[in-house]
């Protein structure tokens, strides 16, 4: 590996420790443990000190209380990569609204966000790979369809949509069984999970487009939803927050 | 599979079965080339999986077919694909002025212009022509092109659309070009601001020097088209259709599924409002397209197949065995005399008996004895007529065979069937004695019929009271069955004065468009919960009445025959289910009822309008093909298929595990460009760089507010152009741009505008209900909607404009409003 030595911290916000335990699980993660390279990790490895590393990794989203230090943070620490969705746009923990949450690009400067909640596994390795090596990271620039087995849609427009949940597992695409789904709009690397286990795309991945507003637009403009579930879409679409992220 | 490719002769094999269809051994020998049978041998048996062999001729199955569209898709041949679009790098642009005939100069200076103009990065000629559009020109223009090396240049004039003179110009230019209308796009409409004209036109003439950058070269393929037409149908529609191509002296096939020609109408006895029965005028209309050499006529036939593409189609045809020669067969009688199966006679509702083997009407053609397909087993035991034939024209041996058209023209006139759906069942078709469709009526009607036969199944000394059932089909309105009914109420009338004829309508089926204007003056009953029982007797909520016969009066039923077509073409429906003749491929064209119900004169105005179509394609000995299209950037293609979703021609296709475009069927609308979550789509005349390098440039100029008008190539642009023409004034801060449709008009566009500094958006397209790619105009409202839904900011800056091509002053004082509000707010 390229770089000698490394000091990598990581922090975690209001989140729910997923996104760290991701990171624990990946293959990368056991290498720089046992090379040394971290110094800080919730849990599991305290006392050292945050302001001395060369890479943070960032859990959660941040409160108005967060942004003392992540503003000192950011004056020390060279590279700052926000993890999973809530620090990348607010993420579920965002629809606590009393507590204000913010996505933490939005209190300071972001070198590199990595989204998904949790991110998946594989896109862990190779960013944690290309941090320690060097290389540049790069984000997929097709859509979650790509990664889904039960692509295309082959529904023709509009795209009538009657039930938000999907009620089991469907060997069709899930927009053509009238399943509401943002697998089209949404960054692929993710494998298409939830779909392939009969789930539906909610977007945790974050949107493709960089501007979050023009590609749900543009999608809904091809769905016809019904009144009664117009509640329930926003509510999806409010689910992690506004999906704009820094790639 | 690899096996199979592994040879370039085989691989040739495959390509010249896919691309010239099916061929005999020696002809795909001689194209192939190869001249030992031996080796050919050897390849042919080792690619037999995806072949087949149909008597002589060799053609490629399903797999083979897969198989030549993978060697397509190898070559990139009918599917475009790119990595990234790569500006074509101009560095060298020339700007052409045109006077106008004086008017530009007496508006502004071009010396200043052109001053001004030099500055600009890459320009490096500029040239002021007094009329670039004439002839003489031309040479002059070229010449200067090769003199100045320039590799890409502006026109700055009046607009190509409207002037013939521009176009021919710029048809003969190999260069990359942009033109700038500033004719009607500014200095007609903008006379009372000079300033704001100037400034307005130098933004412009920098948008294009920018764009052309971004321009592809134009990929134009000129085809010879063969003059030959065929027609898939030989009904009212198909024949007049035959009529005036054999007229006009073209090569005309007419292909017949029905052993005789003449298609439902046959059966009718009259046509209401024409003054002779039906199937002699159907004689008269036979009668006169049988004169002519050029047509030939293919009864008992069907189409298998139809491929090719513009310029040469390739039509494989069924012809089922005929049994009968209907060139020796007199009509003599002799073999009905001797035939000694009897079955009932399905024209007389099988009241009476008839021979199996009968003489059809005296007006069919082929005139000839006829023997259904069905009951040929029970003949081939007998085969009595075929001894007596005087002139031997039976023969039960007989093979039916397979032929191949090859073809400049297709046109599709296969026609309806008769409604025969579930009403048919809720009102007791055939189940209560006395209830009868209005086809069945029809043979009744004729003089011959057995009426007394009917009266004594049916129990009544004399049909007194009729009620006609109306709107009997599941597609909204027939159009005809209103004057059908009054067709048979003046009939029956005329045979017996003191008949009781109730016209009922059942309440909630009354379609809004139903012409109930032909029934004025007669008994007309709207029943709610229609329902018919034993007797017949015909019930409703307070409606209760006893009649000797009901009458259903059907529509037309289009399910099978789009059935039947899907698997021949891709083709498109409308919602009433007919087919869209408007989104077929180049070169074949549809008409009669199969694209909608119409009355008698409409089928015959359509299809002379049809054959004026094809007339003027086929005319031309050549005809240029602009290979536009849509671009498909493999890369960031995530296969999600929303394209598919939107696309009006069926031209995106999911094959081997990625999208592609078929450019042929592909009309370059752009819808799906605008839905592409991934952006991996793009035109190929003009692509999102050419519109954002406008943009910018146009977004450059100093005044406030800026408005950015994208207007449709099919209306709004029109539009626009009209307002010039007519010299309409109205504001000067407004910038145009052509698109093809409003259906490529998304938000991420109309942020790209307002990012870049104007104020608002107008979006300029057709009506909804006329936009030509069917959903572009719905398509931009739901988007601008929604966007106003989700961000109160864009809600008084994107406006959507919905007009026609002639609506220049609508055009315009929208514009101006759109602007005033703009100031105020």
């Amino acid at each position: 590996m390229g770089i000698k030595s490394l000091k990598i911290g990581f922090l975690q916000l209001v989140g729910c420790s997923g996104c760290l335990t991701s990171i624990i699980d990946s293959t990368v993660f056991k290498e720089i443990w046992n090379k040394g390279y971290i110094i800080f990790f919730p849990m599991i490895k305290d006392g050292g000190d945050i302001d001395s590393c060369d890479l943070v990794f960032i859990e959660g989203s941040a409160s108005k209380r967060d942004e003392k230090l992540l503003k000192k943070v950011r004056t020390k620490v060279k590279r700052v990569i926000s993890i999973g969705s809530c620090a990348c746009f607010g993420g579920i923990s965002s629809n606590v609204k009393e507590l204000e949450l913010k996505p933490i690009h939005s209190m300071i400067e972001v070198d590199l966000e990595l989204p998904g909640c949790p991110p998946p596994e594989n896109l862990i390795s190779t960013l944690l790979y290309a941090l320690i090596s060097g290389k540049e990271f790069k984000h997929k620039t097709v859509n979650v369809c790509s990664e889904c087995p039960f692509h295309p849609c082959k529904a023709k427009y509009p795209i009538i949509i009657r039930e938000i949940f999907p009620k089991g597992k469907s060997e069709r695409c899930l927009l053509e069984e009238g399943i509401l789904c943002l697998g089209p709009i949404t960054r692929a690397g993710c494998e298409a999970k939830c779909v392939v286990q009969g789930g539906s795309c909610y977007g945790c991945m974050g949107l493709l487009k960089s501007d979050s507003l023009t590609s749900l637009v543009d999608f809904l403009a091809l769905l016809a939803i019904p009144k009664e579930l117009k509640y329930d879409v926003v509510n999806i679409l409010n689910l992690y927050g506004k999906r704009e992220y820094v790639s | 599979m690899f096996d199979a490719l592994t040879h370039p002769i085989r691989e040739k094999i495959i390509r010249v079965l896919g691309e010239q269809g099916p061929s005999t051994y020696s002809e795909l020998m001689e194209k192939v080339g190869v001249k030992e049978t031996g080796k050919f041998n050897y390849h042919l048996s080792k690619i037999s999986p995806f072949i087949e062999k149909r008597g002589k001729l060799y053609s490629l199955n399903e797999r083979g077919h897969e198989l030549y569209n993978f060697l397509r898709l190898k070559e990139g041949l009918g599917v475009k694909r790119v990595s990234v679009i790569e500006p074509t790098r101009v560095s060298r642009v020339g700007v052409i002025f045109c006077e106008c005939h004086g008017e530009v100069p007496r508006f502004i200076n071009l010396e200043e212009l052109s001053s001004k103009l030099s500055e600009v990065e890459n320009i490096v000629a500029v040239e002021v022509f007094k009329n670039v559009c004439s002839p003489e020109n031309f040479q002059k223009i070229k010449k200067w092109i090769e003199r100045n090396l320039l590799d890409g240049i502006v026109v700055v004039g009046c607009s190509p659309e409207i002037h013939n003179g521009l176009r021919e110009l710029l048809s003969t230019i190999d260069v990359p070009y942009e033109t700038v209308n500033i004719l009607e796009g500014c200095i007609r409409i903008n006379r009372s601001s000079p300033k704001e004209a100037f400034e307005k036109i130098k933004c412009m003439i920098n948008g294009a020097v920018r764009a052309v950058n971004f321009k592809p070269k134009s990929s134009r393929r000129t085809v010879r088209i063969p003059k030959s037409v065929a027609i898939i149908g030989g009904g009212v529609s198909g024949l007049i259709v035959a009529r005036y191509m054999t007229l006009m002296g073209f090569e005309t096939y007419l292909i017949e599924r029905r052993r005789t020609l003449g298609g439902r109408i046959m059966n009718w006895s009259s046509v209401y409002g024409e003054s002779d029965c039906a199937s002699c005028m159907m004689a008269e209309i036979i009668s006169s397209v049988l004169e002519f050499k050029n047509l030939r006529i293919v009864t008992n036939s069907e189409v298998t197949q139809i491929s090719g593409k513009i310029g040469d189609f390739q039509l494989i045809v069924k012809t089922n065995p005929m049994y009968v020669d209907a060139e020796r067969c007199s009509l003599c009688g002799r073999c009905v005399e001797v035939c000694p199966i009897e079955k009932p006679d399905e024209r007389y509702l099988g009241f009476t008996v008839r021979k199996q083997i009968a003489i059809p009407l005296s007006t069919a053609y082929p005139k000839a004895v006829v023997v259904d397909e069905h009951d040929i087993q029970r003949c081939l035991s007998c085969r009595k007529c075929e001894e007596v034939c005087p002139s031997r024209a039976i023969n039960f041996d007989a093979k039916g065979m397979e032929s191949i058209y090859r073809v400049g023209a297709v046109v599709i006139a296969v026609g309806c069937e008769n409604y025969s759906g579930e009403l048919l069942k809720k009102f007791k078709h055939r189940s209560i004695t006395g209830v009868i469709t209005n086809d069945e009526l029809e043979s009744l009607l004729s003089p011959e019929a057995p009426i007394e036969e009917v009266l004594l199944r049916s129990g009544k000394s004399r049909f007194k009271k009729i009620a006609i059932i109306q709107c009997i089909n599941e597609i909204g309105c027939s159009k005809y069955c209103c004057i059908l009914a009054r067709k048979y109420f003046e009939i029956l009338k005329k045979m017996d004065s003191s008949m009781d004829i109730r016209i009922i309508f059942e309440e909630n089926r009354i379609p809004t468009d139903a012409p109930l204007d032909n029934l004025k003056g007669l008994p007309i009953y709207i029943v709610k919960n229609l329902r018919i029982e034993e007797g017949p007797k015909v019930l409703g909520d307070e409606f209760e009445w006893d009649c000797d016969l009901v009458i259903l009066n059907l529509g037309e039923d289009p399910r099978k025959r789009i059935m039947e077509l899907k698997k021949l073409l891709d083709i498109s429906t409308t919602n009433k289910g007919f087919l869209n003749p408007d989104t077929l491929p180049f070169g074949i064209f549809a008409c009669g009822s199969i694209t909608g119900p119409k009355t008698y004169r409409e089928l015959i105005y359509d299809a002379q309008s049809t054959a004026l179509k094809v007339a003027s394609l086929l005319v031309k000995s050549e005809v240029t093909v602009e290979e536009e299209g849509i671009l498909l950037d493999e890369g960031n293609c995530g296969a999600c298929g929303l394209c598919g979703t939107v696309c009006p021609f069926n031209a995106i296709k999911f094959f081997r595990d990625r999208m592609t475009v078929d450019q042929f069927k592909c009309k370059a609308c752009g819808l799906c460009i605008a839905v592409c979550p991934t952006s991996a789509l793009h035109l190929s005349s003009i692509n999102e760089e050419e519109l954002l390098a406008f943009m910018d440039e146009f977004s450059k100029a100093y005044f406030k507010p800026k408005v950015l008008v994208l207007a449709c190539a099919n209306c709004g642009y029109p539009a626009f152009i009209d307002a010039g023409v007519k010299g309409v004034e109205y504001t000067a801060k407004a910038f145009t741009l052509k698109i093809p449709c409003a259906g490529l008009v998304n938000s991420e566009l109309i942020t790209h505008a307002l990012k870049r500094g104007f104020d608002g958006v107008l979006i300029a397209g057709c009506r909804k209900d006329s936009c030509r790619y069917g959903l572009g105009a719905e398509l931009a409202e739901r988007r601008i909607e929604n966007i106003q839904l989700f961000e109160s900011m864009f809600r008084n800056r994107v406006k959507i404009l919905q007009l026609s091509a002639v609506e220049g002053r609508i055009f315009a004082k929208a514009l101006d409003d759109f602007v005033h509000n703009l100031e105020r707010s």
